[in-house]
């Protein structure tokens, strides 16, 4: 039987109150993932921004996922919103203005703390994986959307962040 | 069942089947290995309760979404839902204040279900603070212009301590009976002299690992930021503004200081007085304590050593402290049985520090969770026993309180204490790690050593690290200091040392100790210039953030020139220097590139003005009979490779240059023809043409046009006639003589200035002339 609910497209309102809804811990994930507070609003804008190109079906079950996924991507990639110029344009300001956005709280996540210096010795994926269960608190199907694998291969992950995270820690914390 | 990592991390998150789960527990109750890497992997989950959280304001939510395009001008969305608090208490372990896994420690913060109170300034940056700590963390805040709460404490484990009029000091009364020692946790309100001036000390929580980080965070601390009553004026504000985050506001008044009762402050600092690289304090220095008086003979806590700070190194042989090494690195590991995928990194490879373990879960006999260094067993009961427990020394902690901060005493666990030896060996270790003390290049120990500090390891890891490695040095320990009391070690320039206007007069013996040690653990942790690759990372995230270059320039192939550029690049007012330096290079690149082409451009040619209509038309020489039958309009492009041979019947051993002459022919032979008239005419595009007008013959006669000289042109008309022709001037045409012979009409154009004939073309009559056929040359 043809799922016609879920072939309905979902609102921009519906998927702008998800975003409300998350967008502290989005900001926060990014911030934590690329390790710098500063790039983590643009990071999660241009996540946030090409999920609502492409919302998901069922933004109920697969919204949040979504989400964390297309923020992954954008930190993964580099993405930003607005996009930064390339080149040697590069070199002076961005012609167009950033995010008129403020948050608090970025002086913390920028800061270097035991746990941070241990997060940020990890792979991309592990850090994103430990990120998104400890952090976001995503169960295993979740963070498999969000990474892009499949569950298997997400618990994997997150298992052996755990054991390198362990480790880590173990030999830079007292 | 085989013991598996994958398997607790899912049985940990509740990913797993029941059946699969009733069977871990099954093995759990078996497997002491697993039930240890279980209580390792939940205090990893809890430690991420650290980490930032990053807040959005409400207002800013929807001009964010707006300009995502989610939400159109006027569109609001309803008001979020409250900000979820921090994790509560008892999902921490506690020893980070919560009721988790381990035994609540003395020295551990005590879950308080209220929550602290709001900081007295709804603007105050207080977040970034509560967010580290939070919910048992240290929240020191601003003081308000207002008088200080009457109610302000100090809990430290537990021991809550009422608002009460502080303890009068210790006045000596004669004659009068010794006063029986007092419990100070039991009595009241603690203020710090010259502290309480500008901060008061709202509900402190102190856990350690919250106190190893807010001092990891003061990257920039010029001082200590705590201290105790008697001791010179303490931390700037600056310093604790910056550790803290927090904005102290300025006091209007003073809170009337409360004098710490003797027995509980910490050992008097062998060298009162701050290094002159320490920056001055900001307060005025406290009035001068009241006469000393001696402590009553029923509490012997502290037993001042003698005054011979670290040179005496024979407590270092007592057999309590005497440095022990474990076995291997893996010791301990609840993770040793798991492959290893990722080993770690030699840099993060740390030589066991004797006398406890930063292994969690090992070599901790409270067990699973317990923080190194404590056991549950020296759990101070309750508050009335307090002084008593405190003056026991513990097993665990003591040793590395006395490792760290000196000889072997009954350190009381107090709140200054700690803070005060962490902070000054961060501070001496920053120092000695940056060299910006104001010290001269070359005489203090951190100077000379060009690897940068172990950035991978903590800062407090590091001197404890230096304090005990190797172990042979630490068991065999060197002659007695010879200057300044500092710890001599073999290798180390005693000499130098004394010569650092900072070890001259350490603030602690550990910071001495840190110091003295530092340059050889950087050394022992990586190589000069070899950064590992994670340090490599560290680094180059250290660029990033307010503690962007805090520490040292970071290793790079140019050094920090990319980032000093990118910055400037980056800063609004300068990015004009940035185009002010390109538009000076393009200017520089350009001039150099017109000088050069000047300078290496040949000689330009004499103007080729006779060469012909193209470049297909070969120069020939005058006279030379190169006549070629052309069928169409276009200039001739066969004619000879060299005329010089063929006119000569001997050969000219040195060519003389020939006048460049071109010929050209037009028409295919025509006769009959008569040149009625001449005409002149410039065209748009400056060229002049010669128009020839003919009547009455068949086909078209032959022209050849060629150049005598640059500046003459003449026309040969085979087939054609004329009768009294006397063509004008016109353009640049100064005079034109027209002769004729039988059928054959020859024209002499002369010109004022040297041009070329660019084409020639016969055309049919037209409209406006009453002549057959036109021949029109093309001079330009």
């Amino acid at each position: 039987m043809i799922n016609v609910a879920a072939n309905v497209p979902a609102t921009s309102g519906e998927f702008a109150e998800l975003v409300s809804e998350h967008l502290d811990e989005l900001v926060t994930y990014a911030a934590h993932l690329v390790g710098d507070a500063d790039s983590a609003v643009e990071l999660a804008a241009a996540g946030i921004f090409h999920a609502a190109k492409y919302p998901p079906a069922r933004i109920g079950v697969d919204g949040t996922a979504a989400l964390y996924r297309a923020v992954t991507r954008a930190c993964r990639t580099g993405e930003r919103f607005p996009p930064r110029p390339h080149g040697p344009a590069r070199l002076w300001r961005r012609s167009r203005a950033s995010l008129q956005t403020e948050f608090r709280g970025g002086d913390v996540a920028s800061r270097m703390n035991t746990v941070k210096r241990a997060l940020m010795t990890l792979p991309f994926e592990r850090r994103a994986a430990l990120l998104l269960r400890n952090l976001a608190r995503l169960r295993y199907p979740e963070i498999a959307r969000a990474l892009e694998c499949s569950p298997e291969a997400a618990s994997r992950q997150l298992a052996a962040a755990r054991r390198q995270f362990s480790s880590v820690y173990r030999e830079i914390a007292i | 069942m085989k013991c598996s990592l994958l398997a607790l991390s899912s049985y940990l998150d509740d990913e797993l089947e029941p059946g699969r789960r009733a069977e871990i527990e099954a093995h759990l109750v078996g497997c002491e290995r697993c039930r240890k890497g279980l209580e390792c992997l939940r205090e990893e989950t809890e430690r991420f309760g650290a980490l930032g959280r990053v807040h959005v304001p409400d207002d800013a939510v929807n001009g964010f979404l707006q300009q995502l395009g989610l939400l159109g001008p006027g569109d609001t969305l309803p008001p979020r839902a409250p900000r979820p608090p921090d994790p509560p208490g008892p999902e921490l372990p506690r020893w980070r204040g919560g009721g988790g896994a381990a035994e609540t420690l003395p020295w551990s913060a005590r879950h308080d279900p209220q929550p602290p109170p709001a900081p007295p300034e709804s603007d105050q940056p207080s977040l970034p603070f509560v967010d580290v700590f939070s919910p048992s963390g240290v929240t020191v805040m601003a003081a308000s212009s207002e008088q200080p709460p009457e109610d302000y404490e100090l809990q430290l484990n537990g021991r809550s301590v009422p608002a009460s009029p502080a303890p009068q000091s210790p006045e000596a009364v004669p004659g009068a009976p010794e006063p029986p020692a007092p419990d100070p946790w039991s009595h009241g309100s603690v203020a710090l002299e010259g502290f309480g001036a500008w901060a008061t000390v709202h509900p402190v929580r102190v856990t350690p690992s919250g106190l190893e980080e807010a001092t990891s965070e003061a990257s920039g601390i010029d001082g200590p930021t705590l201290g105790a009553a008697g001791d010179e004026p303490l931390a700037p504000k600056a310093a604790v503004v910056e550790a803290t985050g927090i904005e102290a506001g300025a006091p209007a008044t003073t809170p009337e200081p409360v004098v710490i009762p003797e027995d509980i402050l910490p050992p008097p600092p062998l060298a009162p007085a701050w290094p002159a690289s320490v920056a001055p304090p900001v307060h005025p220095p406290p009035p001068p304590p009241p006469p000393a008086e001696p402590l009553p003979a029923s509490a012997p806590l502290r037993p001042q050593p003698p005054p011979t700070r670290l040179g005496d190194q024979s407590w270092l042989d007592s057999g309590s402290f005497a440095p022990r090494v474990r076995a291997s690195d893996d010791e301990g590991d609840p993770w040793s049985w798991a492959p290893r995928d990722d080993p770690v990194p030699p840099q993060f490879r740390t030589h066991p520090a004797p006398g406890f373990s930063t292994d969690p879960l090992g070599s901790v006999p409270g067990g699973a969770g317990a923080p190194p260094g404590r056991s549950p067993g020296a759990e101070v009961a309750s508050d009335g026993d307090a002084a008593d427990a405190d003056a026991t020394p513990d097993p665990l902690i003591d040793p590395l309180i006395a490792r760290v901060a000196g000889p072997p005493q009954p350190v009381r666990a107090t709140l200054i204490s700690r803070l005060r030896d962490q902070v000054s060996l961060r501070l001496a270790l920053m120092r000695s790690a940056d060299g910006d003390d104001g010290r001269t290049p070359g005489t203090g120990p951190g100077w000379g050593h060009t690897a940068s500090p172990p950035e991978s390891a903590g800062l407090l890891t590091a001197a404890l690290r230096a304090r005990m490695d190797p172990p042979v040095e630490m068991e065999a320990p060197a002659a007695p200091p010879t200057s300044g009391g500092l710890p001599t070690r073999g290798g180390h320039d005693t000499d130098r040392l004394a010569a650092s206007p900072w070890s001259e007069a350490p603030l602690f013996e550990s910071a001495a100790i840190a110091e003295a040690t530092a340059p050889r653990v950087r050394d022992l942790d990586r190589g000069p210039g070899k950064p590992g690759r994670h340090t490599r990372q560290l680094g180059d995230h250290r660029w990033i953030g307010p503690s962007a270059g805090k520490l040292d320039s970071a290793p790079g192939r140019f050094g920090d020139l990319p980032y000093r550029l990118s910055r400037l690049a980056r800063q609004f007012r300068r990015r004009y220097i940035v185009l002010a330096m390109l538009a000076i290079l393009a200017l520089l690149v350009v001039t150099v590139s017109l000088v050069v082409n000047h300078i290496g451009a040949p000689t330009p040619l004499p103007l080729a003005a006779n060469t012909g209509a193209s470049s297909r038309a070969v120069p020939l020489a005058s006279g030379t009979p190169a006549l070629q039958p052309v069928t169409a309009l276009q200039p001739s492009a066969s004619v000879a490779p060299s005329a010089a041979p063929t006119v000569s019947a001997t050969p000219v051993p040195t060519p003389v240059p020939t006048p460049v002459v071109a010929t050209q022919s037009f028409g295919s032979g025509g006769s009959g023809w008569t040149v009625e008239d001449v005409r002149y005419g410039t065209q748009t595009n400056g060229d002049l043409w010669i128009v020839l007008d003919f009547s009455g013959g068949s086909g078209e006669p032959r022209a050849t046009a060629s150049f005598s000289d640059p500046t003459t042109l003449d026309v040969t008309l085979t087939g054609a006639g004329e009768s009294g022709l006397s063509p004008g001037t016109g353009g640049i045409v100064t005079k034109a003589v027209a002769t004729s012979s039988g059928s054959t009409v020859k024209m002499v154009f002369d010109l004022s200035k040297a041009v070329t004939l660019k084409n020639g073309s016969y055309t049919p009559q037209d409209k406006s002339n009453p002549y057959p056929l036109h021949l029109i040359l093309d001079l330009g």
